[in-house]
Formats: C-alpha cells, structure tokens, sequence
C-alpha cells in the first residue's frame, strides 16, 4: 500500500538533514512567532483547532489519508515560522489540503476546496454554497495567497514521513488484533492535533503510539506506562509481574526492540507519550467524549 | 529577515542568470553559472501565482521527485530557491539531447554506443522504478547527455508515485509515439512497465534513426503499432479487448523484427522485442533489462567519454568567450528544460549535491 510504498522511499534516500531541519526542541515552542502574543496553550489549543478543520475539510473532499498526514505536518512546519495572528489557521489549513491535493495525485478544482472550506468555516451545508460569486473568488484568491507563502516556508520540501509507516511495521512483525491496531492507529491520527510531527521522527511518534495503545489493550492493572519506556527493561527488575502476566514475557518492549532504541531516543519516546496524554487529559477534562476516559486511566500518573 | 530568509537570499546569491534559453508552458530557463566555481547551470523559473489552481502541476511533481532522486543517470536538482512570487529551480547544465544526437546526419552509431545509451537508461530507470515513480513521458528529447557523455532522465513533469492497487490513473500520458498500447486503450491501472515500452521504442529509433511508431493520431498509433508488431492476440495479451477504450483497428500480420532490424544482434532483438511486448505483466523490468544477456554480450558499451558527439558539444571544448556571442541559443520547445546551449566544457569535479543543502534553513531561536 502507499504508506509502505512511500517508506521505502525514504530509506534510499541519502539525504536526511532535509527531514531533520524540519525538528525542533521542545522548547522552541515556547518561542514560536505565536508565542509573542500568545501563551503556549493558546497556540497548542488553536493548532489542534487548525488540524481539526484541515481533516475535516481533507476528508470532505476526498482526499486520502497520507495526504492529510502530509498536510497536517505542513501546517505545523508552517507555524513554526509564521505567526498565527498574521495568518489565520483555517486559511493555511486550506492551503496545506489544496497543495497536498496537488503533490499526492489527488487533483481537486481550486473552487471546489474554496466551496467546501467555506462551507466547513460557516457550518453551512456545501450544497447551499453558490458554485461561484464573490465570496467563493474571495476564498480562493486566499487559498491562493497563502499557498505561494506555504511553499517558500516549507522551503518546497513536499515528502513527509508519517508514524503510520512504521505502525505497519510494527503490526507486520506481531500479530495484536484488530483492536490494538485501531487504537494506534487513531493515536497516531490524533498525534496531528499535537504538535508532535516538528518535535519527533515518525519513528518514535509510532513507538508512543503503540505503546499507549498496548497499555489500554492490557488495562489499568497492566505495567505502567513509566514502565513501559524505562531504559532497562522491566522484566529485568520485576521479575514477577503482581496481578497481570503478558502474554509474552518482552511483548511489551516489543516497539522498542524493533526500532533499536536507544536511551535517549527512548526519553523522547516518553516525551512524546506525555503530549499525547497531556492533550487526551485536557480533551477529557472539556468532557467531549467520554471514551477518553480508556486513555486517562492509563495515564502516567495512574497507580 | 529571519533565518531562513537570510539563508534563501544566500542561496540565490550562489547563482547567476545569464541569458534566456527557452520558455515552456509554465516556466522559462535560463543558462546560469555558479557564482564561486563557474559551473554551469540551468535556471528553471516558475511563475507561482500566475494560474488559476495555484502552483502547476508539473511544477509540483518536478520539485517533488527531483528532491528526492539523486543518481548519475537522473537530472540532479542542484537548489531551489524563491524570488518575489518566483519559483527558481536550479538544475545541472546538459549540452545536448538523444534527440539532436539521433537527428545529425553526421554521426555514426555503431553498436556499442547504443548499448551504452541504453545501458544508462536502463540505470536511471531502474532507480526511479525501484523508488516506485513513474517517469511517464520517456523520449529521445528527454535523455539529456552531459559533456562526458552521460546521460540523465530529465522532465519529471508527468511523473508520480506508482498508485496503490485500485486506485485510478490517468491514461493521458506519454508521447504518443511512446505510449503503449494499454493507455492507449484506456487502461487505468498500470504500473512502470508503461515506461519501458517507451524505452523499446527509444531503442528501435536509435537503431532506424527515425521515430519507431509515429503514429498520426492515438487512433493511428494504434494501427502503426499493430502494423509493425502484429494485431494481438487474446491468447498473446489476455484481457485486452475487454478494455475501456478498446477498439478494433483491424488485422495485420506479424512480420518478424529481423525484416526491420537486418543488422542487430539477436540478443539486440530478443531485448527489444521483451521492451515492446504487448502484454504489460510479460513486459521486461528495468531492473531484468540490466542483467539482460545483450549488456554482457560483444561488443561491450562504448565508454560515456567516446560516444558520438554533436557539433555543439564539440564546439563547447573551445573557450566559453569564443562561443557566447554567436550561437543562437533559444529552444522554442523547451519546457524540458536545460540543454540545447554550448557551454564551455565542464570538470565535474564538483559532482556534490549536498552543497546545495547543508545549508541549515531551520530557524534558530536562540539568535533572537
């Protein structure tokens, strides 16, 4: 499939200062340009808001997953070097879908993303937006606009690796049912509403990914997440596990012995794991969806 | 100016346009040199803003596959940089094309050069097919050949990833004197194979010296294809009549190459006839093409250096002032970009790519 296909690329690629001037520290986002004018959890909250309408008005007009990874991954790279006062989230969102539309093979009409994006900002059913006029020119010439922006901030580097890549990987090597798959899966969705693509590779994005979905699969009573990416294994200091074996005595190291990880790549993948849980925690503390509470139980803090 | 802004204005300050060499549909090329070595380059610019859905579409597949390919036999994309509401990509120079090269008289090929001509194809191909990109417009025009005698697949503008299974593409691609019969019968499911017909085409007009198949119209193509080759067969190529777009161009019979091709090998004729192949899953892969017994066969190829030469890149061995001033250098064609002009002979001793990206475009927050 695409996403294999597209990692297979990337290993023969020799250059990879290219993806990795794409990484920052965490800390660089507590100097973001938004970060004038805005506190931190300002421009988080806004950022997930951005990636909600992005997949939103991706998945409206039909375009494939991987491309509204690639998009998504823009719009964070975007707001790495423009600020979100300047240039309004839903604006470059739309950019990020349009061009991806373009680089993934999945043509749309420039007026078609205007009409389904105006639809999106409004709440309007698409099909009570005009097929043209005024306000429909006005959003594509944004569109437009901040597309010619979008390419020179991403200094035209348009192939982006996703987390998903590697989660197949991971489920190639190791049978763990469909509904591990599923949770990971929409972990590694949801990582996007994080800025979690600037921060981390794909790589040690999937190991989070995996391991928090392992852990809900396992339930509350299971290793704890602290556990799950100590640098020495676990099974090394508990030799017994208390109340709940796993199935095999390493399954839960599993992610890390694929990669090779190492201890510090290790502290990243823990790092990656407390955004995640840091946005799970406060979507559940706004109470949107009660099925969050699977991953709050798990959480690091959890006993 | 931020850091990245600084580092684009540093890179375009590598670069120096010269003069204009062509102007294609969304871009105009420019032969440039490189301010620090004098290497010689072309500069592509591309107008971002000047059509109605944004940035062009073989804009947008030349920059994504050319960043991602690096191989001696593959146009390299030395930089890319920005200027006001321009595109700018930065290319290698190439004196000439496999077209201008077939089309003077005053050359001789022998069969060995061939070889090596295909034998450099088939490399670069290879290496795009083994990233799962297909080229989709192979022809003479778009093997460009370098001073030293390499040859480089160049004009990435059709290309894409292979699609994955089920997913339709579109059948409007390749010149149609090298397209293959599925597209021209509507296929929508294809994979790399449609780019190794062209190559078989490439390969026959090198032998003939004249376009293989040039068809008048796709309807035409068909029956000059079906002219040289033979009508198929259900039983040749399964499932072909059941096709979108199939139509019957009537019967002719199937005349052996050797009538066509009385000098060649037969291992020439046994690779050739493996490239035009009319069933897509029995069609020769670019990589089974490389270990085809017809590159270990006699005569070896021709070292690059030794190929036959067109005036132009005799006359670019003579000093660059000699030549500026006199050659009418405009190339009314040239979207594919960058050839056609004599430059001064070029040492590749500056054969890295990396210099163009070491750069670090990340911004640094520390700085302010």
């Amino acid at each position: 499939m695409m996403l294999a296909n597209a990692k297979c690329k990337m290993q023969t690629t020799p250059d990879s200062t290219m993806r990795s001037q794409w990484l920052f520290a965490i800390s660089s986002l507590s100097c973001t340009p938004t970060a004038k004018d805005r506190s931190l959890h300002e421009e988080m909250y806004d950022r997930s808001r951005g990636i909600e309408f992005l997949y939103r008005l991706g998945t409206s007009i039909g375009l494939h997953s991987p491309g509204l990874f690639t998009a998504a991954t823009w719009f964070h790279r975007f707001f790495m070097r423009y600020s979100m006062l300047d240039y309004h989230r839903q604006t470059i969102a739309a950019a990020c879908i349009f061009l991806a539309t373009k680089t993934e093979e999945c043509g749309r009409k420039l007026r078609d993303v205007a009409r389904v994006c105006q639809s999106k900002a409004k709440g309007i059913d698409v099909r009570d937006i005009p097929e043209s006029g005024p306000e429909i020119e006005e959003v594509s010439s944004q569109i437009l606009a901040a597309e010619e922006i979008l390419l020179e901030a991403l200094c035209f580097d348009f192939i982006v690796d996703s987390p998903h890549a590697d989660l197949i990987d991971l489920f190639d090597a190791r049978d763990v049912g469909d509904r591990f798959q599923d949770y990971a899966w929409s972990i590694a969705h949801d990582s996007y509403r994080t800025p979690l693509c600037v921060l981390y590779p794909p790589k040690i994005i999937a190991t989070a990914c995996y391991i928090l979905s392992q852990r809900i699969v396992d339930g509350p009573h299971s290793l704890s997440l602290d556990a799950r990416v100590s640098p020495s294994a676990p099974s090394a200091s508990l030799p017994t596990p208390p109340t709940h074996k796993p199935s095999s005595p390493d399954a839960s190291r599993f992610a890390i012995e694929f990669f090779g990880l190492d201890e510090s790549e290790l502290l990243s993948a823990a790092g990656a794991l407390a955004i995640l849980l840091n946005f799970y925690e406060y979507q559940a503390a706004l109470g949107l969806a009660n099925y969050l509470d699977l991953i709050t139980d798990v959480s690091f803090r959890s006993p | 100016m931020d850091a990245v802004e600084k580092a684009n204005a540093e890179r375009q300050k590598r670069w120096v346009k010269d003069q204009k060499v062509g102007e294609g549909t969304y871009a105009v090329v420019y032969r440039g040199r490189e301010l620090a070595t004098g290497r010689k380059i072309a500069i592509k610019k591309i107008k971002v803003g000047q059509f109605k859905d944004g940035l062009d579409m073989s804009a947008v597949r030349e920059v994504k596959y050319l960043r991602e390919l690096h191989h001696p036999n593959v146009i390299e994309l030395l930089d890319v940089f920005s200027s006001k509401t321009n595109l700018n990509l930065v290319l290698e120079f190439l004196d000439t094309d496999l077209e201008m090269i077939i089309k003077d008289r005053s050359l001789v090929f022998l069969p060995a050069d061939i070889k090596n001509w295909m034998a450099m194809t088939f490399r670069g191909l290879e290496f795009c097919h083994r990233n799962s990109i297909l080229h989709r417009d192979l022809k003479p025009n778009n093997l460009l050949i370098a001073s030293d005698g390499q040859l480089k697949i160049a004009d990435f503008g059709l290309a894409r990833d292979v699609a994955d299974p089920g997913y339709k593409m579109t059948c409007q691609v390749i010149t149609r004197w090298y397209r293959p019969p599925e597209l021209l019968f509507g296929c929508r499911y294809y994979s790399t194979v449609v780019d190794i017909w062209s190559v078989g085409c490439i390969f026959a007009e090198l032998m003939l010296r004249t376009p293989y198949l040039p068809g008048e119209s796709d309807m035409d193509q068909l029956k000059t294809i079906f002219r040289a080759l033979g009508t198929p067969t259900e039983e040749e190529w399964p499932g072909h009549t059941k096709l979108p777009d199939y139509v019957s161009v009537g019967q002719f019979p199937k005349t052996p190459l050797r009538d066509l091709f009385t000098a060649a090998s037969a291992d020439t004729l046994n690779l050739l006839s493996r490239c035009i192949t009319y069933e897509p899953r029995k069609r020769i892969s670019a990589k089974e093409a490389l270990h085809h017994p017809y590159f270990f066969a006699l005569p070896y190829p021709t070292h690059p250096s030794k190929l036959p030469k067109t005036a132009a890149q005799t006359a670019s061995s003579r000093p660059l002032d000699e030549v500026d001033g006199n050659v009418d250098n405009t190339d009314g064609s040239g979207t594919s970009g960058v050839k056609n002009a004599p430059p001064k002979k070029l040492k590749r001793k500056l054969s890295g790519h990396d210099i163009s990206r070491n750069i670090a475009r990340r911004i640094d927050f520390t700085a302010s």
